[in-house]
């Protein structure tokens, strides 16, 4: 271990100034003005805000869609990072690259594409109509849209972890006898869980808080399908600042929670994990 | 009549052996789930930008794009996305660095704390900044008192903006920096180099790939971003709406080509973006010059 | 002199990288410096560039004081280990960094970085990137570019270390050409003996942060004055005997020695040293022209180019402690490493099994350190108890003693020491006095930092035993034994409770090493859980014979015991049946933060044992490997195996499912 010591290389007092400024003026303070503004509000008011029915339906509404789609980011996350590792196929890297597409394409845009390809007169939307599925309107909608937003957080945990496993481990498995199945079930599986983990987690905190993506396939019938972010906007513009506030500040919490268990539980998961 | 090449299972990456991958048809039966979820979730709506976009000729299109509250829009989110991106760059310079290089206690919490707008949602974001300096805000009656104007005006937007994207640059220079140690830095400094010198000589063109990505990301973010911009613009028809926002204003008034011939602009942001990753990570996979 | 370092420290937390350094290199001269890792040796590198900043202590180039100075305007060449070569920057322009930064003209700039790629042997690379280098390369263009400011001192952290051993020798000899050529005072740092025997003028030994011994290399390695050094530098046979006027006796030869052993007053015991290539291997004993250790069985012969190893088994011999190479657990015989040349292997050729005669035909006697003791009192009867029994141990076991007082009052104390002092008498070999008005754990922390202990006495405490003695045991390297009050006589049956594993077959041997100066008999005894399998119980009676014959070696009387059942109570019942006097039981490992939690058995016997001497033996698993580096290199750290007291689970047992 080499100690990193300060005094040889310039520039701490400068860099952590400017990082504790920044991050206090844009982030910090008005974190703080939410606090604030739900500490100087009328408490019953808050209260009964939070535990409205269409709130809660709006929380219950979020919190399952959410976890739904990381879910299914996590399944379809570990399948595409296997494949673009482990096999090669043509366009491969095109494909590769595509993965990362969820971070880069606007939220508004993905939003009004998906509604379109998964309206019951869509590309898509047509053939499952058919078969009495519908989903744009719909809190399926909602999941197909968070399902694309985080999309890439689970391939892109999990594709070094898989990268960087080596082989010799695998090879060890197959002198002993076991078959490809019981490989990757008691080897493989473990090694990637925390990557997956991981993953899971930041789809998931990506997905409680998604917007613009959701909002156009949604419907947003409150009770139905109207997600807490679009209860917020709502109270915003009908100048209910002590509702927006008190909605946020109870979903913030919550989500921070959920978050902090996933965490725990991954970071647990992590620690048994790795066979030395 | 045209010949098909001649199918082939797909083969294992990297030579492996045959005990050490899956037999072919579980091989092709894994690519053919994995291609279809793509196609379902993310080639498809790709697709049908462009395909909506064109379906009623480009004069159509071009139409849509050149008029006078598109181009606005355009103008409104260049010159938000030029402010954004150069502080948040700085920002990011600055927290790997001090992350990277340094030892200093509650290290940890600040790079949690980096992350924190990830976890926020954007229209929670949003409604921040309202709460600052909206008309009921906190510091609301004040600048209306002086006459400055935050919310639903270009300040608010870029407040906003430059929230969400913040921990872009960060988030990409950290684990570089931290990959790369302090050797480099050091030796430049038994060398007789300064502050600056070793910062600027070494420092800097070391993770300039990854500096670069970052700003590509965080450009693309600023470009995008919707549910934040949302809360705080007001919607102002050719002056607070940004190029997202104009999209949504024309979906929701059923002009879907024109929202669509719009949308297509921010996906070809988007796309650039990732051709420009797959090249840096080429370059920087070509040689170890950049990472 | 070009680089004079004075009294240089430096400490992490508790934790001293670097112990009072202090080290002159004369101008021109190839220093280096040798340790194994994590010894120090790289620390005090980084602290001459300035990289890293001292706590206290001084540092001189060319008799300026430097102690304050930015890097930058040190002047110096520093070589990393892993070149540090500036990746985007092609050798031209690495090479010419350093003149960059000085503004140096141009047209003086390419002049200079000509004459240095010619100097390395780059001549046509310089408009490469590092990555098209090979590694040897890219240490070149490294050196070269540390050169170019032509620096008062060039300094090299383990150069080499990342090359192939090819490219290595390669690089040595063109190292010392260019040393010598350019004649800059140089220090070299490796963990490499043999790169530093072939670069050095004089070299210096680091192990924890001390700097043992200077010298030249053939003076180091014929004539080390310490265990470590003689150990560290080469391979060595190194065993404890007497050191009588006519020579050095070990068991029934007395062998002549070179050295400055002086018989000092009676016997005084003493490391004997022989190196491999100094033992005498012959098939009859009259064919030995030099002094004959005796007739030995051939363990191994192993043919390794130019030179043929031998591993001799040699009987026990009579007040004879082999210390390396180190006897396998539970063996009774002393092992004699030798080399032949393949000459010789082939006129008289051995293997495995065969006889022979052994002889040596030199030898140097290192003066044996012996045990050293720490007493830690308060000024309290308790206090005086633990001082009294460091007293008797410490005059059987001819040991350096130490008495440290806590008190604010510090006159006060060192007063109450000069009385404990003369109690003592002349025993021991000596007795220093130190007393602080400091708190424990500080004091100890810095007691046992500047000098080694190998046992810290400290009275029972009467409450929160278990609390006291993780504090005691928290710093360095030390042993720790608990004193009861009143003070008893010296212990004359002791109990050794371990586990049946490794870590417990050090116990075992630190244990009898104290023992056998008490002329006390033990019993070991060993636990098993009351539903263990009888295999189990089969390795505990394997690791029991063991025990037993080690320290019939030691000459301890010795018993073993093997229980099933609890394993408190067991010690227990063990204790009132046995007529015991003392108590000797096992640390376990320390923690990721190098605590060592005693909670568990050890807690529960000091939770009630008032009135026996209880002996925690810190583990050392390192101690045991057969080819263990030096002598105190504690591998400890970098064992995953974990260490449960006293035979609470099988080591099997514990061993984590894949």
């Amino acid at each position: 271990m080499r100690e990193r010591e300060r005094g040889v290389l310039p520039g701490f007092g400068l860099a952590l100034g400017f990082t504790l400024a920044y991050l206090g003026l844009l982030v910090f303070i008005p974190l703080g003005a939410l606090v604030l503004k739900a500490a100087t509000s009328d408490g019953g008011h808050l209260l009964s805000t939070v535990l409205a029915p269409r709130t809660l339906a709006a929380y219950r509404l979020s919190l399952g869609t959410a976890l739904v789609a990381a879910l299914i980011n996590v399944l379809f996350g570990l399948l595409l990072a296997w494949v673009l590792e482990r096999y090669d196929f043509p366009g491969k890297r095109l494909i590769d690259g595509l993965v990362d597409l969820p971070f880069a394409l606007p939220t508004a845009v993905a939003g009004i594409a998906l509604t379109t390809v998964y309206a019951s007169n869509g590309w898509v939307g047509q053939h499952l109509a058919r078969l009495g599925i519908q989903v744009s309107y719909t809190p399926l909608g909602i999941i197909a849209a968070l399902t694309f937003v985080g999309l890439p957080f689970v391939v892109r945990t999990v594709q070094p972890v898989l990268r960087e496993l080596p082989a010799a481990i695998e090879e060890a498995a197959a002198s002993m006898g076991a078959s490809r199945l019981q490989t990757f079930l008691r080897l493989i599986l473990p090694e990637l869980a925390p990557a997956a983990a991981t993953g899971f987690t930041l789809a998931l905190a990506r997905g409680l808080g998604e917007y613009g993506s959701v909002i156009f396939i949604a419907g947003n019938m409150p009770m139905k399908s109207e997600i807490t972010p679009l209860l917020i906007m709502i109270k915003l513009e009908e100048y209910d600042y002590a509702g927006a506030t008190a909605v946020a500040l109870a979903f913030l919490l919550v989500s921070f929670l959920i978050l902090l268990l996933v965490n725990m539980l991954s970071m647990r998961s992590g620690v048994r994990a790795p066979a030395a | 009549m045209r010949r098909f090449p001649r199918w082939r299972w797909p083969r294992a990456a990297g030579g492996r052996p045959r005990s050490l991958t899956e037999p072919p048809l579980v091989r092709t039966l894994l690519i053919g789930a994995a291609l279809v979820f793509l196609l379902l979730f993310l080639v498809l709506p790709l697709l049908l930008v462009f395909g909506k976009a064109l379906s009623e000729g480009w004069r159509a299109y071009l139409a849509a794009v050149g008029e006078p509250v598109a181009l606005a829009a355009i103008r409104l989110t260049l010159l938000t996305t030029a402010i954004v991106v150069p502080f948040n760059l700085l920002f990011g310079l600055a927290a790997a660095w001090s992350i990277a290089k340094f030892e200093f206690r509650g290290k940890n919490l600040l790079v949690t704390m980096i992350d924190l707008p990830f976890s926020v949602s954007p229209v929670i974001a949003g409604m921040l900044f309202v709460l600052l300096f909206g008309a009921q805000g906190l510091w609301g009656p004040w600048l209306q008192a002086h006459g400055i104007k935050i919310i639903f005006a270009l300040p608010g937007i870029v407040l906003a903006t430059a929230f969400v994207t913040a921990p872009l640059v960060a988030r990409e220079l950290i684990p570089l920096m931290r990959s790369q140690g302090v050797e480099e830095e050091e030796a430049a400094v038994t060398l007789g180099a300064g502050g600056w010198q070793t910062f600027f000589r070494v420092s800097l063109p070391k993770i300039r790939w990854g500096l670069f990505y970052g700003v590509i990301l965080c450009t693309a973010r600023s470009v995008g971003e919707f549910g934040a911009v949302s809360v705080v613009s007001g919607h102002i028809r050719g002056l607070t709406t940004t190029v997202p926002l104009h999209v949504e204003m024309l979906y929701n008034e059923y002009q879907f080509t024109a929202a669509f011939a719009v949308a297509s602009l921010l996906t070809i942001v988007a796309l650039v973006t990732l051709v420009l990753k797959g090249l840096i990570e080429w370059r920087a996979g070509a040689g170890e010059a950049g990472r | 002199m070009a680089i004079v370092l004075d009294h240089l420290n430096k400490c992490f937390g508790s934790h001293c990288v670097v112990n009072n350094v202090s080290l002159e290199v004369r101008d021109g001269e190839l220093f280096v410096l040798l340790g194994p890792s994590g010894s120090g040796k790289s620390t005090v590198l980084r602290m001459i560039a300035g990289l890293l900043e001292i706590d206290a202590g001084r540092i001189l180039l060319h008799g300026s004081d430097v102690t304050g100075v930015s890097p930058q305007r040190r002047g110096v060449g520093f070589v990393f280990q892993h070149y540090a070569l500036f990746r985007h920057l092609t050798v031209a322009a690495n090479i010419e960094f350093a003149l960059r930064i000085r503004k140096t003209p141009a047209a003086e700039r390419r002049r200079r970085r000509d004459e240095l790629l010619e100097l390395v042997g780059l001549v046509g690379l310089e408009k490469r990137l590092p990555h098209q280098l090979s590694g040897g390369q890219q240490q070149r263009v490294a050196l070269a570019r540390a050169l170019a400011h032509q620096p008062s001192v060039l300094l090299l952290d383990e150069p080499f270390g990342a090359l192939d051993a090819k490219i290595r020798a390669e690089l040595r000899r063109f190292l010392r050409r260019i040393q010598s050529e350019l004649g800059v005072t140089t220090i070299f740092v490796t963990h490499d003996q043999e790169e530093g025997f072939e670069l050095a003028d004089r070299m210096g030994v680091m192990n924890y942060g001390r700097l043992l011994e200077v010298g030249p290399p053939m003076e180091l390695y014929l004539r080390p004055q310490t265990e470590f050094v003689a150990t560290f530098l080469g391979r060595a046979n190194l065993m404890v005997g007497e050191c009588t006027p006519s020579g050095v006796k070990l068991g029934p030869v007395v062998l002549p020695f070179d050295g400055q052993v002086t018989a000092g007053g009676g016997e005084r015991r003493v490391q004997v040293l022989f190196r491999p290539e100094d033992v005498a291997v012959k098939d009859s004993p009259d064919a030995l022209r030099w002094p004959l250790l005796g007739r030995a069985l051939v363990d191994e012969a192993g043919f390794s180019g130019s030179i043929q190893k031998i591993r001799l088994r040699l009987p026990p011999l009579q007040r004879v402690r082999p210390i390396s190479p180190a006897v396998p657990f539970g063996a009774d015989y002393i092992l004699v490493e030798a080399t032949r040349s393949q000459h010789q292997a082939r006129q008289f050729p051995l293997a495995a099994g065969d006889q022979a005669w052994v002889g040596v035909r030199r030898t140097h006697a290192l003066l044996h350190p012996g045990l050293s003791f720490l007493a830690v009192t308060d000024g309290s009867p308790e206090g005086a108890a633990a001082v009294e029994l460091a007293g008797s141990i410490g005059r059987l076991a001819h040991a350096r003693l130490t008495l440290l007082g806590l008190d604010p009052d510090e006159p006060r104390m060192h007063a109450h020491l000069e009385q404990l002092r003369e109690r003592i008498g002349g025993g021991p070999a000596a007795v220093d006095l130190r007393s602080s008005p400091d708190d424990l754990s500080e004091t100890l922390a810095r007691e046992t930092t500047r000098q080694p202990y190998d046992l810290v006495l400290h009275a029972l405490p009467a409450e929160g035993a278990t609390a006291a003695a993780e504090r005691l045991l928290e710093s360095q390297e030390h042993h720790l034994l608990l004193a009861p009050s009143p003070p008893r006589p010296v212990p004359q049956r002791v109990l050794i409770s371990v586990a049946a594993g490794e870590a417990g077959k050090y116990d075992v041997l630190f244990a009898g090493r104290l023992i056998r100066h008490l002329g006390a008999a033990a019993t070991v005894l060993s636990v098993a859980p009351e539903e263990s399998s009888e295999q189990w119980l089969e390795q505990g009676r394997r690791f029991l014979a063991g025990a037993a014959r080690t320290l019939s070696l030691l000459g301890v009387p010795e018993r073993t015991q093997l229980r099933r059942g609890r394993i408190g109570d067991e010690i227990r019942r063990e204790l009132s049946e046995g007529g015991y006097d003392m108590i000797v039981v096992g640390a376990p490992l320390p923690d990721r933060s190098r605590r060592i939690s005693l909670e568990g058995v050890v807690g529960g016997l000091l939770a009630d044992l008032r009135d026996l001497p209880v002996l925690i033996v810190r583990a050392d698993l390192g101690a045991l490997e057969p080819d263990r580096p030096p002598a105190g290199a504690r591998a400890g750290e970098n064992t995953g195996a974990s260490k449960t007291l006293a035979g609470s689970v099988p080591p099997d047992a514990r061993r984590r499912k894949p």
